[in-house]
């Protein structure tokens, strides 16, 4: 059973980023960072598009 | 393209004196959250204030917290105008520069603590696990809180 500390947290990611170098999880961070880059592009100019742009749920 | 790793490499390969803090020293302990930003802890001499402008020459540096003055690095603050902290916008990324960290304190302290890490082939000084979780603390956003998780479970390992 998970305690407190380890509640909503994904440890294996932990584990992960504590097997590589610290360069190599700022090079992973970097791809992650441009990923997300790209979604909020593409949300910014779906809400545009949208009829409702107030539904962004970002924007409430 | 923003890129936070070019824009570290910048401040590393001008030799400004600096130590790393906030989500991206985070993501350098192990955490796993993305951040938006690069957050450092430096001294905001004139010196180290020209280093910076050397450095970031070349990606539009400007203010960003004020909608209605967003005046270049370059030309801002004039000579003899002290600055407390910097907050950028850059062509590669957003940078914070805090010459203090609540409620750890100034960057003779947090520096004293802070770890040396090697990248992009120079020694980059990271603020501490013990002290960075004391920041976390000390933070009321969800997203903080999160992140203090995620420190707390590796000051474990």
């Amino acid at each position: 059973m998970k305690n407190d500390l380890d509640k909503d947290i994904d440890l294996s990611v932990i584990q992960y980023n504590l097997s590589i170098t610290p360069e190599e999880r700022l090079i992973n961070h970097q791809l992650a960072f441009e990923t997300l880059q790209e979604i909020l592009k593409a949300r910014e100019e779906l809400y545009a598009k949208s009829e409702h742009p107030t539904q962004d749920p970002a924007r409430k | 393209m923003q890129n936070l790793n070019t824009l570290l490499k910048t401040l590393l390969e001008n030799k400004i004196d600096f130590v790393l803090i906030g989500g991206y020293a985070a993501v350098l302990h192990g955490a796993t959250q993305v951040t938006q930003d690069i957050d450092i802890c430096a001294v905001l001499s004139e010196e180290n204030l020209e280093k910076f402008r050397i450095a970031l020459k070349d990606y539009d540096p400007r203010y960003r917290m004020n909608p209605n003055f967003k005046p270049s690095l370059l030309d801002y603050p004039p000579p003899n105008q002290k600055s407390e902290n910097l907050y950028l916008t850059t062509t590669i990324g957003i940078l914070d520069v805090l010459n203090k960290v609540h409620p750890v304190g100034d960057f003779q302290r947090i520096n004293s603590k802070a770890v040396s890490v090697n990248l992009f082939g120079h020694l980059c000084k990271v603020i501490s696990l013990d002290d960075l979780i004391e920041v976390k603390k000390s933070m009321t956003r969800e997203k903080d809180k999160s992140i203090l998780k995620e420190l707390l479970n590796l000051k474990k390992n």
